[in-house]
């Protein structure tokens, strides 16, 4: 089982999206058993995937119940933790607790063989379930917008990454840096990826190209690999691509 | 994957260094008259062409669409259909089980080719 962590403590930057797009890709493209977990408080990996938000992540990681009867079968081979507001009694919770940072590894040990691919979407900060997700992933792919103030959320995600590192048993290694919105006519967007090029060398994979089919797949519920073929589908082709070779 | 010390990916993923490559030309082109960037427009599309991974080939009509619907028909791209075609043709001929003798017809003409290759589909 390979863990996969979504971050970047800018929001807006199309980190569920991705975690979505590339979780569905997995099971749709690979044929692998994934497990989406969404750690983020507005729930929008449900949105995302046209279901309905739940508690599933606090019945999961407080109430102890078993992963299996908390995850909701999506679409074929995709699983998901779904998210909703009780996730910030989650943090509570958690923040009193011994070991907190241990809390998803530790729910995870069991299933190793249920499922190929884990991926967690976190919330857009760093509290206890982001670094309890670097604990507990394989990987972090950073997700970042083609503009100044996302490109330095992805630094501060490398961060704490090497603090999780430092203070914790984490082997969670950084996997790539995913650039979306990309638009190709602008000189932002072609300055941004230049600077992250040279700043992140080969962490840096293709961009997403900016496309509206992004808003109305959210709309619909519907996940980019079910909607007609746009610009961003095909960027994401190419990052699940190299994901599956990584894993 | 090679990577550093640091779990670093070593090289720029060769998909980012072509985009960043045409970003900084089309930069370079927005400052040009229409005419010079046209003319750009046509280098960069043979420079292209020379980088070998694209060819032009003179085809008949009803080749490019047969392989188009072959395409079509198995969820894939016109160039891979030919690709296929291509390899299967080379290993025949390779193998002894194409003859490209067979369908030579003399261009005594010709200042640059001696020949032609005419497939009789009787």
């Amino acid at each position: 089982m390979c863990v996969i962590t979504i971050a970047n403590q800018k929001g807006g930057v199309g980190k569920t999206t991705t975690a979505v797009t590339l979780a569905h890709g997995l099971a749709l493209k690979a044929g692998m058993e994934v497990l989406l977990v969404d750690l983020d408080s507005q729930g929008n990996v449900s949105d995302a995937l046209g279901i309905e938000k739940g508690p599933a992540l606090k019945e999961w990681l407080i109430d102890g119940k078993e992963l299996v009867s908390c995850a909701v079968n999506a679409r074929p081979r995709l699983d998901v933790i779904r998210a909703d507001k009780s996730t910030y009694t989650v943090k509570q919770i958690l923040a009193a607790r011994d070991f907190r940072e241990n809390v998803l590894a530790d729910a995870l040990v069991g299933y190793e063989r249920r499922y190929d691919v884990v991926v967690m979407d976190s919330a857009p900060s760093v509290d206890v379930l982001h670094m309890a997700s670097l604990v507990a992933s394989d990987y972090l792919i950073a997700v970042t917008k083609l503009d100044q103030f996302s490109t330095e959320g992805v630094m501060e995600s490398l961060k704490s990454l090497e603090s999780a590192l430092r203070a914790t048993k984490s082997r969670c290694a950084p996997a790539g840096i995913i650039p979306t919105f990309y638009d190709k006519v602008t000189n932002e967007s072609q300055a941004q990826l230049m600077n992250l090029a040279e700043t992140y060398n080969g962490l840096v994979w293709p961009p997403i190209a900016q496309d509206t089919s992004c808003r109305e797949a959210s709309r619909l519920g519907k996940t980019l690999w079910e909607m007609p073929h746009g610009r961003a589908i095909t960027g994401y082709a190419e990052c699940l691509e190299r994901l599956i070779k990584i894993i | 994957m090679l990577k550093d010390s640091n779990g670093f990916v070593n090289g720029l993923d060769p998909a980012v260094a072509a985009l960043i490559s045409k970003g900084g030309q089309a930069k370079k082109e927005r400052g040009l008259p229409r005419a010079e960037r046209a003319k750009s427009k046509r280098a960069a599309q043979k420079q292209e062409a020379r980088n070998g991974s694209r060819a032009v080939y003179d085809l008949d009509k009803k080749l490019i669409d047969a392989v188009k619907q072959l395409a079509e028909e198995n969820e894939t791209t016109a160039s891979q259909v030919a690709a296929i075609a291509l390899q299967l043709m080379l290993r025949g001929i390779q193998f002894g089980e194409v003859d490209l003798a067979k369908y030579k017809r003399a261009l005594p003409k010709n200042p640059r080719y001696g020949y032609e290759l005419v497939f009789d589909e009787k």
